[in-house]
């Protein structure tokens, strides 16, 4: 469980996030989505343990993340936007850092490599950005942690690769796994993410899973315009609609249009999902 | 398990980071290990190409590059974990799962005893080879070294490899540039504040004389005592505190 009260974090020149209060709860894939610079990433590397809040607490499991207490960073791995390439093999790689997690199996690690195609054998150095990514992607899933923050994992992987990416979180996570996916590319992980956690400038906007979106709201995907709409876009199909669900009618969530709502009515949206 | 210090983490540590300086850093120091005998191939290749006869350089000034060669070493030294502050590999290290304290000792032995006896070892052998090779170079720098106070060296060594690893780990850029520049800038102030002490006695026996040097040696001793303590914090700090 990780909980967060009143977090508030700056860098120098600005401030980035300002009485942030969440509640994340086991077993739950949140993606975390948000305009840049709203502090997403910051986010997460606060969550790991990366930065020091400048007030306000994060608990998870009852610790502070920036003791950097061994247990607790045995049990989260932190998968950055652009990661580093080694002087290794993607084999060599994956046994020598691999030690430190207590459930890391080189056999999922090597499942996963095949299935995003690369060679444990390649040196990590040769490979390009892809395979680099594919690499560490494979060696997070493989360390089988309870917290995983991945930041952007789909950037710069090809469209077999995305899909694979998907298939392996399904795959290679517990139970009581949570993860928390911050992204741009919500067309890459929207069958995947569940909550939605929408971030704004120094403050959560939303955080509701996908169920309590589409009870709240209503995606309209005909032809005709509608007044009511809190959002409206046209695409070659047709149009995608967005208004609120006064009906209790079923629809299929479109995260796009769902965050441009939000964007475009942030206070309607936080008195919709209860974040004022 | 605890969350300070546990062996066998420190151990599976302190392998994993053998590896990475090994795969790394090892290459660095045994090039600057082997620039003794880049001299000595540079003096002989130059003195038959020039005057026409094999001569091999004495033990003077085999002493001035093994010198020079040590204070590159010193200067590699705030690379060695020069890295920290990058965003990249900083968060890499720091996401590692052990605790700051096996971290900062792996750091400390990696950068007091492992690279410097890698270094060393390889220098003083090849020069030993070459002593052995060519008599006529005079003394090697093995027999040589053994007249010198080996405590004093090690203090010395300690504060030096401290010094260049804090540095490394504050500056961000320029490592190598401002680690050299405030170490002349103490240097300069400890002299003016040592000068200064001295102009306050106008006439000197030779007591005094003898009285004051045994100061300033006592004080020196405090002063890199003093300095490898506040070092080893200010680096045990700085990974503490370290953000990405």
């Amino acid at each position: 469980m990780i909980e967060i009260n009143n977090l508030a974090f700056s860098f120098p020149s600005r401030d980035v996030l300002q009485g942030i209060n969440l509640r994340l709860e086991e077993g739950k894939f949140y993606g975390l989505l948000g305009e840049n610079g709203v502090g997403k990433t910051t986010l997460l590397t606060l969550l790991c343990g990366l930065k020091k809040p400048k007030s306000g607490t994060i608990r998870i499991d009852g610790r502070s993340p920036f003791d950097r207490q061994p247990s607790l960073l045995q049990e989260q791995f932190y998968l950055p936007e652009e990661v580093l390439s080694v002087h290794a093999t993607a084999a060599a790689f994956a046994r020598e850092k691999g030690v430190f997690w207590p459930k890391f199996s080189m056999e999922v690690f090597q499942r996963l490599l095949e299935g995003f195609e690369v060679d444990a054998r390649q040196r990590m150095d040769k490979m390009s950005a892809g395979q680099v990514k594919k690499t560490w992607i494979s060696f997070a899933l493989a360390t089988g942690v309870r917290y995983y923050y991945l930041d952007e994992p789909t950037n710069g992987l090809d469209i077999p690769s995305k899909a694979q990416f998907r298939k392996a979180i399904m795959q290679f996570t517990h139970e009581d796994t949570t993860l928390i996916i911050s992204t741009h590319q919500v067309r890459d992980l929207e069958n995947v993410i569940d909550p939605i956690i929408i971030l704004d400038s120094k403050e959560v906007l939303v955080n509701a899973s996908i169920e309590e979106i589409e009870s709240k709201l209503y995606f309209d995907y005909g032809q005709e315009a509608n007044p009511a709409a809190l959002y409206a876009e046209q695409t070659p199909g047709g149009l995608i609609q967005v208004y609120p669900n006064d009906s209790h009618a079923v629809s299929k969530i479109n995260l796009e249009a769902f965050f441009n709502t939000v964007h475009h009515h942030k206070e309607e949206a936080k008195n919709l999902f209860g974040n004022q | 398990m605890s969350e300070t210090f546990n062996f066998k983490r420190f151990s599976t540590y302190f392998s994993y980071d053998l590896t990475q300086m090994w795969r790394n850093k090892a290459m660095t120091a045994l090039l600057l290990g082997g620039g003794g005998l880049i001299f000595f191939l540079f003096y002989v290749s130059c003195n038959l190409t020039l005057f026409q006869h094999l001569k091999t350089p004495d033990l003077a000034s085999r002493a001035g590059i093994f010198m020079l060669c040590v204070f590159l070493f010193n200067l590699f030294t705030t690379r060695t974990y020069g890295f920290l502050t990058d965003k990249k590999k900083g968060a890499d290290f720091l996401m590692v799962p052990a605790s700051t304290l096996e971290k900062f000792l792996s750091m400390i032995i990696m950068t007091i005893i492992v690279l410097p006896l890698l270094f060393i070892l390889t220098y003083l052998c090849i020069d030993a080879i070459l002593c052995l090779c060519f008599p006529l170079s005079g003394e090697c720098l093995f027999q040589a070294a053994g007249e010198l106070s080996i405590k004093n060296f090690l203090v010395i060594h300690v504060h030096n490899m401290l010094y260049y690893l804090f540095c490394g780990l504050v500056f961000k850029r320029n490592k190598i540039f401002w680690s050299i520049a405030i170490g002349i800038i103490i240097g300069i102030l400890f002299s003016l504040f040592g000068i200064s002490g001295l102009m306050d006695n106008s006439t000197f026996s030779q007591d005094d004389i003898l009285q004051i040097v045994a100061q300033l040696k006592r004080a020196g001793g405090i002063l890199i005592g003093a300095g490898i303590v506040v070092l080893a914090c200010g680096v045990y700090y700085r990974l503490k505190t370290i953000m990405h």
